[in-house]
């Protein structure tokens, strides 16, 4: 079933066209994350939802419901801001406790209790419940802030960044609390973040958004096999996928200072991006026929394996490599770009140039 | 490192040592100090002096005579000072929860994002930069029970004229209303300034968490803007306290003396009748009464500070 339906919603603010033409819908139980660098329009998005921003065009459908001119209070959904929208006049158990106790959400005292002991306990959080908010941590308090939103089990929850602002360690932590959460009570979630490995953690589906325009909406695999412009390459991945300027030749497409000629669409002289996943790249200590030259920019150990930058001229590209293999930094290194592997974009509009999928979710 | 440093350096560095941190700080401090003794300390001590004797600045000559705590007793003993207490409180209990009610509300509304608000902010703080005698007398024309604009609308509204300042009970509320008129603005800068700092994310879940206007205003906001709204509570309370000019421009304390506020009276004993020592006694009263009430205010926004 439908949960949410986002119709060609379009928001400016003054001259900043903030969301263009923003289609989305979002089944029961999904959690779908908004990806998409600062200022994408992810928040704008959701207060389009939420109902505190009225979109200009488009529509917002609840539950099959059109509620694009009706009130925030009257649309049942629960938003985690990026700062804490907590009360500092009130304790942690008064500040779970709102919702139940607004006009709109009033439910009797014990049944408030319960709820708030119970979504206290889901967070981790029960010994907190005394306290003012101004004693707690930043984690502490974004907890708070989720059991506030959890506590009343809306229709769809609107997460906002929730923990961009929290230490890496804290927000793992998190992550596994929020996807708790939402396996306990089958939410229909909507998570906007920037930042991937995050995201991918939490979604099933993810929505990538970027000039508030929604490039692409799939599941990861989908979006892995089958990119649909260049910046969803450059939003997915850890590393981003490797994009290299090049030219078409009628025959093929060269890549800019590389002595590469690859099979790929495109007139002669035509501009194009060529991307290809990192993990796809193929690489060698040795000098083989086939490969090209470059160098090694920058290790950066991450424990089991390393990541490599490499750059050859005004080209580069990171990848993620065995620790064992014989590349330190400034060592000549080799590399070939599969071409099955290979996507072709239009380097004007990024859109994608070459058509149907070429290869399979991995 | 040390070594480093040159000889005339280190015997340099130890000459201040001849003159101490806290002197120093002593002689920084000194200026300030003497002119705060001088404009306050002194004053003080001699008012507290002065309440003291049988004293009248106009006869210099008779002497001071000292008579203990007499001014006090006097003064306490006296039940016409009493019903200048009890008058006073009722005026300053009208006028500034008139004041609470009036500004707090209009603040609100200044909230909301409106054609012309700023203009009408602007003309709204107006009364608030008269001059106090200016604004009783004007009161007291608008008052006028023949030919005043009130009287006017009275009779419009079809009601028998009204003696809004001949009689005690009226009079009262008369300046009430001129008070009100002229500092309401000043709530409403204070509760604007108070509301305005709480961060609109907050009003934003508490609306989507399923919280009315009102809910918000009520959970929201008011505990909030509580600190801002209790220190401008204290200071309207004080100045209510201390209010004469309006009583002295639209009544003349009159009838009788009936309409005379604590303040006013003061004024009189101390600068109709000369009775110089009984007035400073009266004052030391007044002071007492104002640092009591300062008091309890700073006691309640101590706590709020360590709540929130």
């Amino acid at each position: 079933m439908t949960v949410l339906r986002l119709s060609g919603l379009s928001k400016s603010f003054g001259a900043k066209q903030a969301l263009r033409q923003v289609d989305l819908s979002l089944e029961e139980g999904e959690v779908l994350a908004l990806l998409g660098p600062t200022g994408a329009g992810k928040t704008t998005t959701l207060r389009c939802i939420a109902g505190l921003e009225k979109p200009d065009r488009g529509s917002v459908h609840l539950d099959n419901r059109d509620v694009t001119a009706t009130s925030p209070r009257e649309r049942d959904v629960a938003v985690v801001f990026e700062g804490f929208n907590l009360l500092p006049t009130l304790s942690v158990f008064d500040n779970i406790a709102f919702p139940l106790r607004s006009p709109v959400y009033r439910r009797p005292e014990d049944e408030v209790r319960r709820e708030v002991v119970q979504a206290a306990a889901t967070l981790r959080i029960g010994h907190l419940l005394d306290r003012r908010i101004e004693q707690l941590s930043g984690g502490e308090k974004q907890r708070v802030a989720i059991a506030r939103a959890l506590v009343r089990r809306p229709r769809v929850y609107l997460l906002d960044e929730p923990l961009s602002a929290l230490d890496l360690k804290l927000r793992e932590s998190l992550q596994g609390e929020i996807k708790a959460m939402y396996q306990a009570t089958g939410a229909t979630v909507i998570y906007a973040s920037h930042d991937y490995p995050s995201a991918a953690a939490i979604a099933t589906r993810m929505a990538l958004i970027e000039g508030g325009r929604i490039l692409q909406c799939a599941t990861i695999g989908e979006i892995i096999a089958d990119p649909r412009h260049a910046s969803v390459g450059r939003l997915v991945g850890s590393p981003s996928m490797a994009q290299f300027p090049a030219q078409g030749t009628g025959q093929g497409v060269e890549i800019d200072g590389l002595p590469m000629r690859l099979p790929g669409p495109g007139e002669a002289g035509g501009r194009l991006l060529v991307g290809i996943w990192p993990e796809d790249i193929e690489l060698t200590t040795r000098p083989t026929d086939g490969y090209a030259e470059g160098r090694v920019w920058a290790t950066d150990f991450r424990g089991r394996d390393k990541a490599i930058e490499v750059r050859v001229g005004s080209q580069r590209f990171r990848k993620v490599v065995e620790l064992d293999l014989q590349a330190q930094q400034g060592d000549p290194i080799w590399f070939r770009l599969p071409p099955g592997r290979v996507f072709h974009f239009d380097a004007a509009t990024g859109e994608r140039i070459d058509h149907g999928p070429t290869r399979r979710a991995a | 490192m040390r070594q480093a440093i040159p000889a005339g350096r280190t015997a340099a560095h130890a000459v201040p040592r001849a003159i101490s941190d806290r002197t120093i700080c002593g002689l920084f401090m000194a200026p300030a100090l003497a002119i705060l003794l001088l404009m306050v300390a002194y004053p003080f001590i001699s008012l507290l002096y002065y309440s003291t004797l049988n004293f009248s600045i106009l006869n210099p000559a008779k002497g001071s005579e000292f008579i203990g705590l007499q001014n006090y007793t006097r003064l306490l003993s006296r039940e016409s000072v009493w019903e200048r207490f009890v008058f006073t409180g009722q005026f300053v209990l009208a006028t500034v929860v008139v004041q609470f009610c009036v500004g707090v509300a209009v603040a609100y509304a200044f909230q909301r994002n409106f054609k012309g608000r700023d203009l009408l902010f602007t003309i709204a703080m107006l009364p608030m930069m008269l001059c106090p005698i200016v604004v009783g007398f004007l009161w007291r024309y608008m008052f006028n029970s023949e030919w005043g604009v009130v009287n006017y609308l009275v009779t419009l509204l079809g009601f028998g004229k009204i003696d809004w300042l001949g009689v005690p009970g009226n009079a009262l509320w008369a300046v009430v209303i001129a008070d009100a008129w002229m500092w309401t603005p000043f709530v409403i800068l204070l509760a604007t300034a108070a509301f305005r700092g709480i961060p609109t994310d907050i009003n934003e879940a508490a609306e989507i968490d399923g919280a009315s206007p009102f809910f918000r205003f009520t959970r929201v906001t008011l505990p909030m803007s509580m600190p801002i709204l209790l220190i401008a509570f204290l200071l309207r309370l004080i100045d209510a306290f201390k209010q004469s000019d309006l009583f002295f421009a639209m009544t003349g304390g009159g009838p009788g003396s009936d309409t005379e506020t604590v303040a006013f009276r003061l004024g009189k004993i101390a600068f109709s009748h000369f009775y110089t020592g009984q007035a400073s006694a009266f004052a030391v009263i007044m002071l007492v009464i104002i640092i009591g009430l300062s008091l309890i205010f700073v006691r309640l926004l101590t706590q709020q500070g360590r709540q929130d």
